[in-house]
């Protein structure tokens, strides 16, 4: 049972018009598992979250929820997970109490001491009217909506972008409460340190393809490492080493540098680096920032994070 | 100060016009070509005196005064007084109209998108958007005048001149104006787009009716109905401008009153203040529910509108048989139940046309809340339901469902405040329920026909979803004005009403009614499939 699939996607292709939204989408999630679905504004992260929650019908591919297709068994699917849109937008009138209490029965679920748990822990004042909160606000109700739900799979789009820190922590210890308890997780985000806490396997979605999936693990091995040294010799020579990324020398010492290595360099580099004298070596795993920026830094769709870097 | 609060307005409106530039151009083709089209044709329509004078017979009559307009007395008939009598009031709710629609939507629709605070955080006057609002209504109803002006004077009616055609052209704009403004102040007290233009539209009908009630009983007093004013102008027999330097003063002062108000409210949010409420409700539970919810305040004032606007249509029942009291010659020689049938036949003309109207209430009613099944798509809101167990279809059916039940309730409510209002003032003879029955089930079932077609244009092309919207506004304009304008019988059954045509009068007939309940179901269950079968979410 415990490595069960729960979501199932091959080859999804979704177009808009003649925009081809979705272009090869492969993307599993396992019971107990948390996935990281990463990508940039526009990949088409939401377009894959509505098409798996049947909202949104696939021109190619097979889309399967707890082994039923996510179209046509969309009612069945549903009564088995819960979701947390990206942009939350509430009923006008309604209060916050009342707005969690009908989602709640809609899924077919009683308003609990969790529910109450949650909405003390989060801090929301539940007789305010739904448009009199704010964006933050917003997304609490429809988390703790979510959160207090006894399903078998959660989808969470963009989850967090409008929670302070300390409500972002809350969420996220929720979040691995459910992953203990054996619950599969979809999380959507372009917060990678957040899937980081939280996730063992991410996806990253670029232009509509899976570029590369796996777990983290799996996933650093094919990346570089970053290494900052101080050393008796000089090290400006490191620079024209094969492998060796973005050389900076450090306070414009001749002996203390920051660059990053390519995991399948990084011996040699080594080498060459114990012959210098090292004095002083910090080598750090690449963050998902690092290996965000390696699939989206060199290309010129994402101008942004390119100027972010420089 | 002053430059500050209505900086960059010249901006926004260029960006404004642009993005409203098809809205407009449909309305202004629309109004003027109607107006044209029917000033250029009116001497080939009425091409005699004797088809002249049979159509001021009708005109003169209490229950078309209260439907177009009064018809001035003592004055020698041309085509141009034919022209302005008929056309120039209802013209001038079209006008209203368009104009308010367009203002509430660029002062409202903006600040609930977000538009407007994204706007002034870039350096534009707290009071800009407002004035952009205003100025667009200004240029929008400038062309008309323009058009309109030209038109008539091209169109060249018999007695036409062009002192008239220019105060036609200056009145109707005005009007425009007026009620464009209107709609900019109400924006500001309310919390929301769609109230917004509601209670605006409530004031315009009222208008209509007060001007209804006044023309019925005695014109003098039409000074009290803006659209009274509109016939205060005397066109081409006394051209009289005080009414335009009345509208302008309105005009002012409301613009005065809206600009007052904006500068004491914050964005987004309206002059009333959202209390808190209850954390928990009994009542929610799906989606049907909710919708209920969400529709309370839309549900009464819809269902008390159409009831007052029934009562006053009502309450004029009396006036219009009161020629038959002053008729000596019958009041002497016909028996009591002549004189009755001479009373019902009198009404039931009249009731043949204005129940149109109660039928437009009830269609724009279920129309208004099919369209929002594609409205709350593109808010966000169908998504929360569309994540739960529950199917399409039945998200489907409940609101076209709820959008059925609601038509008919609207034009039910409207009908029998036309009853009772009947019933309060007819004393010894009113006119029999069976007749209002009989228009209520005829009528019902080319209401659902209405609705079932906005709901095929919402499941297969939710982008052009004003479709149905347009077809039951040319519906109505024919049902209105097929007598006067003449048309075939075919051109009338173009629309659905035109199927109903005969009744109060005549009995319905039952073929035509199965066929028109046949066509109802089967556009449902092709428009239930159809949405079924598409993505939920289009932007
Ligand atoms: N209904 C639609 N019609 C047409 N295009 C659409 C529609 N929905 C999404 N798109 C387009 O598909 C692409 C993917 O959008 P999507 O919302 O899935 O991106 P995303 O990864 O969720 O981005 P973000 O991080 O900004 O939320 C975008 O280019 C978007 O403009
Ligand atoms: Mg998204």
């Amino acid at each position: 049972m415990a490595d069960q699939i729960v979501l199932d996607v091959q080859h999804l292709q979704k177009k808009f018009g003649k925009f081809q939204a979705l272009k090869d989408i492969n993307l599993q999630v396992r019971q107990g598992e948390v996935v990281g679905f990463i990508g940039p504004n526009g990949a088409g992260k939401s377009t894959t979250i509505r098409t798996i929650l049947g909202m949104l019908k696939a021109d190619g591919g097979v889309v399967k929820v707890f082994g039923e297709d996510a179209w046509s068994q969309a009612v069945q699917i549903h009564q088995r997970l819960a979701y947390v849109p990206g942009d939350v937008y509430l009923w006008p009138n309604f209060t916050g109490g009342q707005t969690i209490d009908l989602l709640l029965k809609m899924s077919k679920q009683q308003h609990s001491a969790k529910t109450d748990e949650l909405i003390k822990k989060f801090e929301l004042d539940p007789t305010k009217k739904n448009q009199t909160y704010s964006k933050g606000n917003r997304q609490k109700i429809a988390l703790i909506a979510a959160l207090s739900c006894d399903v078998d799979f959660y989808i969470f789009d963009e989850p967090t972008s409008g929670l302070d820190p300390l409500n972002e922590i809350i969420f996220q210890a929720e979040v691995v409460r459910l992953k203990d308890e054996g619950k599969a997780i979809l999380l959507s985000s372009h917060i990678l340190s957040e899937v980081e806490k939280m996730g063992d396997t991410i996806a990253i979605i670029r232009q509509g393809t899976i570029i590369e999936s796996g777990s983290l693990d799996e996933m650093r091995h094919l990346t570089r490492t970053n290494v900052n040294v101080s050393s008796t010799g000089e090290l400006s020579t490191l620079k024209d080493l094969s492998g060796v990324h973005q050389f900076k020398l450090i306070d414009d010492s001749k002996n203390k540098a920051e660059f990053s290595v390519d995991s399948d360099a990084l011996q040699a580099v080594m080498q060459v680096l114990t012959d210098k004298g090292i004095t002083n070596i910090q080598v750090a795993p690449p963050t998902l920032e690092d290996l965000f920026m390696r699939y989206y830094g060199d290309t010129d769709v994402e101008p942004e994070v390119n100027k972010h870097v420089q | 100060m002053f430059n500050n609060l209505f900086a960059q307005s010249g901006r926004l409106l260029r960006i404004n016009l642009k993005r409203d530039r098809f809205k407009m151009l449909t309305w202004i083709v629309v109004i003027i070509g109607l107006m044209i089209g029917y000033a250029s044709k009116i001497g080939v329509i009425y091409s005699s005196q004797s088809s002249v004078n049979a159509l001021m017979v009708t005109l003169r009559s209490p229950a078309m005064i209260a439907v177009l307009g009064y018809v001035p007395a003592n004055v020698k008939m041309t085509e141009a007084i034919l022209f302005s009598s008929e056309m120039l009031v209802f013209m001038g709710l079209f006008y209203a109209l368009a104009s308010l629609l367009l203002s509430v939507n660029v002062t409202r629709g903006d600040e609930e998108q977000g538009l407007t605070e994204l706007v002034q955080a870039k350096g534009v006057g707290r009071q800009a958007t407002l004035m952009a609002a205003f100025l667009e209504s200004v240029v929008f109803n400038l062309v008309m005048f323009v058009l309109l002006g030209v038109g008539l004077q091209l169109a060249n009616m018999t007695g036409s001149n062009t002192n008239g055609n220019w105060l036609t052209a200056a009145l109707l704009s005005g009007v425009g104006l007026l009620f464009g403004t209107s709609g900019i102040l109400t924006a500001q007290v309310t919390a929301e787009a769609r109230t917004a233009s509601t209670y605006t539209i409530g004031l315009l009908g009222l208008s209509y009716l007060v001007r209804m009630m006044i023309d019925v009983q005695n014109p003098d007093y039409n000074w009290w109905s803006p659209l009274g004013w509109i016939e205060r102008g005397a066109v081409y027999y006394d051209n009289n401008w005080l009414p335009v330097v009345y509208i302008i003063l309105a005009i002012i002062v409301i613009l005065g009153a809206a600009i007052f108000l904006s500068a004491r409210r914050d964005v987004g949010a309206g002059l009333i203040a959202t209390r808190a409420g209850k954390a928990t409700s009994r009542f929610l539970r799906g989606p049907l529910t909710t919708l209920i919810k969400v529709d309370a305040k839309g549900f009464w004032s819809w269902f008390f509108g159409a009831i007052i606007m029934g009562l006053m249509y009502g309450s004029i029942f009396n006036s219009i048989t009161d020629v038959l009291k002053s008729n000596k010659f019958m009041e002497q020689m016909f028996s009591d139940a002549m004189k009755n049938k001479a009373s019902d036949a009198l009404l039931l003309q009249f009731l043949s046309t204005l129940s149109v109207v109660f039928v437009l209430i009830g269609t724009v009613r279920g129309i208004v809340l099919v369209n929002k099944l594609d409205g709350d798509a593109k808010k966000g809101y169908l998504e929360q339901f569309l994540a739960k167990p529950v199917s399409r279809v039945r998200i489907f059916w409940t609101y076209v469902g709820y959008a059925l039940v609601n038509a008919l309730m609207a034009f039910a409510a409207g009908i029998g405040g036309l009853y009772a209002g009947n019933i309060a003032v007819m004393g010894n003879h009113p006119l029999a329920l069976k007749y209002f029955t009989r228009l209520f089930a005829g009528y019902s079932v080319t209401i659902a026909v209405m609705i079932a077609l906005a709901a095929v244009v919402i499941a297969f092309a939710p982008k052009l979803k004003s479709i149905a919207m347009i077809y039951t506004g040319v519906a109505f304009v024919v049902m209105y004005f097929r007598s006067i304008f003449k048309l075939k019988d075919w051109m009338v059954e173009l629309v659905p009403y035109g199927w109903m045509r005969d009744i109060p009068v005549k009995e319905i007939d039952g073929t035509v009614l199965l066929g028109l309940l046949v066509v109802a179901v089967v556009l449902l269950v092709v428009a239930a499939s159809g949405f079924q079968r598409r993505d939920q979410i289009m932007n």
